[in-house]
Parts: structure tokens; C-alpha cells; sequence
């Protein structure tokens, strides 16, 4: 554990208001040591732009307070704070070459002409734009430009960089390609970033540490495979990969694990064994979170805790996967992923099949958060592994 | 293939949109084209002379101009004058021949008149009885000066110059010069209008285009609202406002900055034309800076500071080099139109406050010395037309922007 000195930058108990009553942001609080790549991840309109914007110093806090090596920020002017911002538009100067967009914040802070040749000659060629350092920003592509505003939030040595959402303009394949540039980059420079995306998949690929947003509130903040392995709430159980819920009740409970009833459908209880997360005795309402690769079919007896009969409703073939809808305990569509392996047992739709999984892949969440990924993620090119089905009792 | 198709059907194409065009141009040549160079025409061709006095000024040209002319000139002169009386053309004579040189007009009128009462030759001995201008060799000079059909004179006299009888260009006598301090004066007073409108036009379109939107509609329709007030109404609201019993003067008696005694001369002068023409050329000048300011991201300034640009800094170097096609465009118009403005000179401007459009509207209704008012006009124009190419010269047409 890092202790508090070590916080490069600290967002304590930050609250945000633009109007006076609706809360943009809401007691945010994140540390990130120096060097560390964090990432907010959120759906449209739950606060990331307003973090960045208090940490750059366009916005204030109207709650809490920003410390930047441990010094309070609040007095500190945005053109004192020697933070790089990337924007979403990329914000480069259109009636600058690249070059002089690259030299704008070394001349404001009177860097002798020289040196600023000679830096913007390396940040140009740590982007791969060397050529186009005479270009005008309306002369080159959407991936130049973005490297062109990378560049320039780089050029002057700040101490944390933020960007938001700089990938949202270009197409899949230069996003990819650029998301790792920008993860190389951050860590062969060693600079403190954070990053904002409502792209999962994309914050999954470049953080050290991923903070789930929603509503103006931090949900869960974890590296990667914590954030996929161990959800603690529904939202991010959902918005992170994908997720079938059954709602529940919890009969018993002990701290390793408890059992529910999530009724079968039919008005007779059925029995689930889940690991508690954010249950905490018997009698509360749960939502149980079974990711669909965790999901065995037709395991073998005595090895899985939880086995119940499903019927396949339909199958997906997927290449590397097969892809399951099923119907379990009453509900559909309960998804189910099976590796494409040799012997992974063909079925078809309408077969009736046995589903188990373990205590551990089942996590007995919250009851009160609602599936949003769906919501969350309006670009039509969302990776498809991205969505979650919440599982809805099945008619008739 | 679809290209091949386009290519063939594109002369006809191209044909029947001229065709549309066509009641567009003819009206543009008959509205716009032709009077324009009819009045251009008007500066340099002027046949009065030389229509009612042909005879006269054949005769003239072999007179060597040492002493007087000899009989057969005065005996043209007798004649083509009475012709003229007879056909009532002799008073548009005596103003042409007035207009030359003053005090003409007594000497012909009064010829005529005698004339027409009857007149014995020999004419070089009757013509200086009845008037003893015809004695001296002037009057001669006047005719030879006026014979020609085309003539230079009326752009000469459009710049304070004149012409001799021995083909010298040179300035009219002090008394006459006008129109030279009136150019320089209507260019002096444009040029303060357009730094006015822009001293107020730049933060306020700046403000407008950086304004939540509702806001920004109701201060953009503040704007426009003197457009849909009469010009008139607007001018003389001015004369209510500004005049020594008026609004301004008495807030500034009874707040004890001014004594009541002095009143503040503020309208009827140059401070009455800047302030009403200021007022009445704004919206040109936030307009087209709207417009163009409105492009401006806000995240540019944000950026700027984020690169560690103060704000003076950053307007400087991002804001305005953006804002320019506004500046330019706004400028230009707003120039443009204060150097032919005419009205409202003519309502607040008293005598120190008339510019160049309100002598051309003088010569054109009221002295009807058309061919003055036409080179005064043709003037003004060539000099928007070239303002127009210096300003495509330095910053380009193609890049101003005015208006969304
Ligand atoms: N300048 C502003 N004035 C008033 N409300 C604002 C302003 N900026 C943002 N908001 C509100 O604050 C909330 C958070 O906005 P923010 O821009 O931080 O969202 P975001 O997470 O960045 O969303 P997106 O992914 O769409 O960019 C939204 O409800 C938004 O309507
Ligand atoms: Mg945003």
C-alpha cells in the first residue's frame, strides 16, 4: 500500500454542482501514486469530464478539495498546474502547423527557441509525425491529429496527463493500435495518467487501475482482473463483460458463503449456493452474478455445487466459442459459453441439459443496482463480448 | 458508366442553368449595371456647350488668344445666343458656362435678354455694350474651355483642381477647395466608426458566442432589433437622446458633471455622426464576428491554458488569429458602409458633421450639377472597389466569413 504522501494526485471527498442542486459529481475520492495509468470508466454523463476538468482547473469543486503533490489545488490556476490535457475534439490550434501547436507551451513557459526546436523534433518523432511538422492540423488524418495532441500534451514535461476519451473519433483498428501506443508511451516516459473512456474494453487493455463510474460516484476502483474476477456491485458486475443475474433472497448465511432462493420459476423455492459480496445475513434481497463462461454443461456429478436442468433454447456459433441460450430455473435467456473444443458435446436447441457452477462464480451482489451496460454503451462498435443479460423470469 | 453520362448531359445542364439565371442578369444590367455606368458617364461627358454653341466654338479654335477674337466669333456668339433664348436652352448654358467660372451666368443671361430686345452688328462693338464681360478675353477662355463634349473638368473639380485655358492642371483657389478635406474627412470619420464598432462589436460578439444558448438568442436578437426600427426613428432617437435639453445632458447636469450652462454640444457635430453612425453599423460588425466566433470551440482557450498560456497570451496567440475572418469581414462591411452614408450625417450631423455622400446628394437634388456628383460618386466607388481588391490581396475573400 502506497501511504498517503505518496498520492501524486488526490481527489478527497470531491463533490461537483454546475447548477446548484443536481450533483454532476459526487464524494469522489481517488489516489494515484506517480506513474500509475488510471482509467474513469463510465457510461455517457456520469462525471468523467467534470473530474478531468477540476483536475486541468477549468471547473472547481463545490465539495472536497484536489491536492497535486500533496499541495491544495484550489488556488492554483489551470495555466500554473503543468498538467497535459489530450481533449476528446483533440483542441489542436487550427491556424498552427503542428510544429508551432508542439512549441505553443514551451514558448509560454519561455523555453530559449533552441531547446524548443530540439523538443518538439523529439516529441514529434516519439509520435511518428516527423514528417508532418509543417502540416496544418486540417491537413492530416484523424489518428495524426490525435498523435499531434498527445504530442502536445507530452512536449512540455508535465507532471500528470489527462485525456479524455481521445480514442472516441478514430476506427477500431487505429484504436487499438493507438491504445497501446499511448500505454507505451505513459510507461516509457513514467508519467501519471488519467485516462477517460466509456469504452470497457479499452480501459481494460491500458490501466494499471480502473475506476467504474456511474452517476457521479465511484462504483468500484481495481486493476483489470479484479474488476472482471471479483465485481462487488451489480452495475459493474454488468457493465464489466458480461453477467447473468438471478434475483434472490438469502436464507443463510456465513461469511464464505451463503445460500439463496431465487424460486424456480414456478412458486417453488430453488436453493443456489453463491459467495457473499454484498450480502451480509439471511433474509436480504440479492442479485446472484454467474459469468457465462463459468457456466459448465453437463458437469460431472458431485463436482459442482450448483446443478440445475436447463432446456437450450438456441445456440450461437461464435468461432472460438459456442453460445448458449438456455433456460434455467424458470428463467431466459441464461447464457452460456462453451470453448470451441474438441468434445465440447454438441447440442441442440431443445435438448435438455444439466448447468453447474461453483460457490466462487457465483456472487451474491447488491439488489439494488440495475443492469445499465446496455445503456452504457451507445457506440454501435462495441466489442460484443461487452453486453450483459440480465435473466428475466420466462413466460408460460 | 455514370461519369460518361454526366459528362454529355453537362453542357445542356449547364446551358439551362444560365438560362436561369438570365432574368437574374438582366435585371442586375438594368437595375444595377446601367445606371452605374450612366452616372460614371455623366463625370466625363457633358455636351451642353458644345451642342448650343457649336458655331462658336469652331469659330474660337483659330483665335490665337492675343487679345480679342476677332468678329466672326462675336457674330457666332450673337447668333447661337439668341437661338438659344429663343429655345429656352440659354439658362442650362449660363449654369454649365457658371459652373467654369463664376459670375458667367449674369454675363449670358443678360445677353440674351438684350438680344432678344434687338442688337445692331457690328457684334465685337454691341456685345461689350451690353455686357462689358464680352470685352475681355475670360469669357472667350470660359467657352473654349467648355466647348468639349468630354471633359475632365468634373473629376478635376471632384479633387479641388482645375484646368486652365492653356491645358494646366492646377488647385482651385482657396475658397473653392471642399471636396479634398471632405474625402479625407469622410475616410477619417469611417475609419473611427469601424474602430468604434469594433471596439464594442469584438467583446460583445465575443460574449454573445461563448453564452448559453438561450441567452445568446436574446442578446443576438438585442442586436438585431435596430434592423427591424426604422433608420429614421433610430437616428432622430439619437437627436432626443444627445441634443442640449436632452437625456444625456440632463443626467449629466443633474449628477453635477456638467454646469447647466454648459451643456454639452454632442449632437449637430462629428460626436453626433460618430455616436448615431456607431449605433446604426454595429450589427454589421457582430455578425459576421458572431459568426465566425461561434466556430471557436471553447476547449481551444481551455487547451491554451492548459499549455500554460495565461489568458492575455492565449487570446493573443489562439483566440484572435481565429477570430480574424470576422474582424475582416466586419471591418469591411462596416467601412464600406459608413463611406457612403448618408442619412444619418444629414439628421445629426450639422454642418461640421457632412460627409462626401451628403455633397453628392446636395449636387445630384439640389444644385443639379450632375456631372460633379457623378465623379464625386465615381470616386468613392473606385475607392471600395479598391479597398475590395487589397483587402483579397492581403487576406483573401474567399476567407470571410458574413454571417452563418
Ligand atoms: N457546463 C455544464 N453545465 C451544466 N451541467 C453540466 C455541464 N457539464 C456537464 N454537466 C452535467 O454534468 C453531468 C456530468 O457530465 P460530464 O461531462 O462530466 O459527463 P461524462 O461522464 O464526461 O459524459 P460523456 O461520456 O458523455 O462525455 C452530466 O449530467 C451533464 O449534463
Ligand atoms: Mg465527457
Amino acid at each position: 500500500m502506497k501511504s498517503a504522501a505518496d498520492a501524486f494526485v488526490e481527489f478527497a471527498q470531491v463533490g461537483k454542482s454546475y447548477d446548484g442542486h443536481t450533483l454532476a459529481v459526487e464524494d469522489f475520492s481517488l489516489r494515484i501514486p506517480q506513474g500509475e495509468f488510471v482509467t474513469l470508466l463510465g457510461p455517457s454523463g456520469c462525471g468523467k469530464t467534470t473530474c478531468l476538468k477540476m483536475l486541468a482547473g477549468f471547473e472547481h469543486p463545490t465539495a472536497g478539495e484536489i491536492f497535486l503533490k500533496g499541495q491544495p489545488v484550489g488556488q492554483i490556476r489551470a495555466h500554473k498546474r503543468n498538467i497535459g490535457v489530450v481533449f476528446q475534439q483533440y483542441a489542436l490550434f487550427p491556424h498552427m502547423t503542428v510544429a508551432e501547436n508542439l512549441a505553443f507551451p514551451l514558448q509560454a513557459r519561455r523555453v530559449p527557441a533552441q531547446q524548443v526546436a530540439a523538443s518538439v523534433a523529439r516529441a514529434l518523432d516519439m509520435v511518428q509525425l516527423s514528417d508532418f511538422a509543417d502540416r496544418l492540423p486540417g491537413q492530416m488524418s484523424g489518428g495524426q491529429q490525435q498523435r499531434a495532441a498527445i504530442a502536445r500534451a507530452l512536449v512540455f514535461e508535465p507532471d500528470i496527463v489527462l485525456m479524455d476519451e481521445p480514442l472516441g473519433a478514430l476506427d477500431r483498428r487505429l484504436r487499438e493500435e493507438m491504445q497501446y501506443e499511448i500505454r507505451r508511451l505513459q510507461q516509457r516516459l513514467g508519467v501519471t495518467m488519467l485516462y477517460v473512456t466509456h469504452d470497457q474494453g479499452e480501459a481494460m487493455a491500458m490501466s494499471d487501475r480502473v475506476a467504474v463510474m456511474s452517476e457521479g460516484r465511484i462504483q468500484q476502483i481495481a486493476s483489470p482482473e479484479v474488476l472482471y474476477e471479483e465485481p462487488e456491485r451489480v452495475f459493474v458486475a454488468t457493465f464489466i463483460g458480461e453477467n447473468n443475474l438471478l434475483d434472490g433472497r438469502v436464507v443463510e448465511w456465513d461469511a464464505a458463503s451463503c445460500r439463496v432462493d431465487v424460486g424456480d420459476g414456478a412458486g417453488k423455492p430453488a436453493i443456489v449456493q453463491a459467495f457473499p459480496v454484498a450480502v451480509d445475513g439471511a433474509d436480504q434481497p440479492t442479485k446472484l452474478a454467474i459469468r457465462p463462461e463459468r457456466v459448465a454443461l453437463n458437469p460431472p456429478s458431485g463436482s459442482y455445487s450448483n446443478v440445475f436442468d436447463a432446456k437450450v433454447l438456441d445456440m450461437i456459433f461464435m468461432g472460438d466459442h459456442l453460445r448458449l441460450h438456455t433456460e434455467v430455473l424458470g428463467r431466459a435467456p441464461f447464457i452460456v459459453k462453451i470453448p470451441n473444443i474438441v468434445g465440447h458435446g454438441a447440442v441442440l436447441p431443445g435438448d435438455t441439459v444439466q448447468l453447474g457452477w461453483l460457490v466462487t462464480d457465483c456472487r451474491a451482489l447488491d439488489a439494488t443496482g440495475s443492469a445499465s451496460a446496455y445503456s452504457a454503451a451507445p457506440e454501435q462498435d462495441r466489442v460484443p463480448i461487452a453486453t450483459s443479460t440480465e435473466t428475466a423470469p420466462a413466460r408460460g | 458508366m455514370a461519369a460518361g453520362k454526366a459528362s454529355v448531359s453537362r453542357p445542356r445542364t449547364r446551358v439551362n442553368a444560365l438560362m436561369l439565371t438570365l432574368p437574374l442578369v438582366a435585371f442586375i444590367a438594368v437595375t444595377f449595371v446601367a445606371p452605374l455606368i450612366s452616372m460614371m458617364a455623366r463625370g466625363v461627358y457633358d455636351p451642353t456647350v458644345a451642342d448650343i454653341m457649336p458655331e462658336t466654338i469652331a469659330a474660337l479654335q483659330s483665335w490665337d488668344r492675343q487679345g480679342l477674337p476677332p468678329e466672326e466669333v462675336y457674330a457666332a456668339a450673337a447668333r447661337e445666343l439668341t437661338l438659344a433664348r429663343e429655345e429656352r436652352t440659354i439658362g442650362r448654358l449660363a449654369t454649365r458656362l457658371n459652373r467654369q467660372a463664376a459670375g458667367t451666368r449674369s454675363v449670358i443671361t443678360r445677353t440674351g435678354r438684350a438680344l432678344n430686345r434687338g442688337a445692331e452688328p457690328p457684334w465685337s462693338e454691341s456685345l461689350p455694350e451690353i455686357h462689358e464681360a464680352w470685352g475681355e478675353p475670360e469669357v472667350w477662355e470660359t467657352l473654349l474651355l467648355t466647348g468639349d463634349r468630354f471633359t475632365a473638368d468634373y473629376y478635376l473639380n471632384a479633387v479641388d483642381l482645375q484646368r486652365t485655358v492653356d491645358g494646366d492642371i492646377v488647385r482651385q483657389p482657396e475658397t473653392r477647395r471642399v471636396y479634398v478635406d471632405l474625402f479625407i474627412r469622410t475616410i477619417g470619420v469611417s475609419l473611427s466608426v469601424t474602430l468604434l464598432c469594433l471596439a464594442i462589436g469584438y467583446p460583445l460578439a465575443g460574449f454573445i458566442a461563448h453564452a448559453p444558448p438561450r441567452r445568446a438568442r436574446l442578446l443576438l436578437t438585442l442586436v438585431l432589433l435596430p434592423f427591424w426600427t426604422s433608420l429614421l426613428v433610430r437616428t432622430t432617437s439619437w437627436i432626443v437622446l444627445l441634443q442640449q435639453q436632452g437625456v444625456i445632458n440632463d443626467i449629466l447636469v443633474w449628477a453635477g458633471l456638467v454646469p447647466d450652462t454648459e451643456r454639452l454640444t454632442l449632437v449637430y457635430n462629428m460626436t453626433g455622426t460618430l455616436v448615431a453612425m456607431t449605433h446604426v453599423l454595429l450589427p454589421f460588425m457582430v455578425l459576421p464576428l458572431y459568426s465566425v466566433m461561434s466556430g471557436i470551440p471553447g476547449v481551444q482557450m481551455q487547451a491554451a491554458a492548459s499549455l500554460g498560456a495565461t489568458w492575455p497570451r492565449a487570446f493573443l496567440r489562439v483566440y484572435l488569429p481565429q477570430s480574424m475572418p470576422g474582424v475582416g469581414a466586419g471591418c469591411l462591411l462596416v467601412f464600406i458602409l459608413a463611406i457612403g452614408y448618408y442619412i444619418t450625417p444629414a439628421l445629426v450631423g450639422g454642418q461640421s458633421g457632412q460627409l462626401i455622400s451628403n455633397l453628392i446628394a446636395y449636387h445630384i437634388q439640389t444644385s443639379l450639377n450632375w456631372g460633379l456628383g457623378a465623379a464625386l460618386g465615381t470616386i468613392l466607388f473606385a475607392a471600395v472597389v479598391l479597398l475590395f481588391v487589397f483587402y483579397d490581396r492581403v487576406l483573401g475573400l474567399d476567407r470571410m466569413k458574413l454571417g452563418a
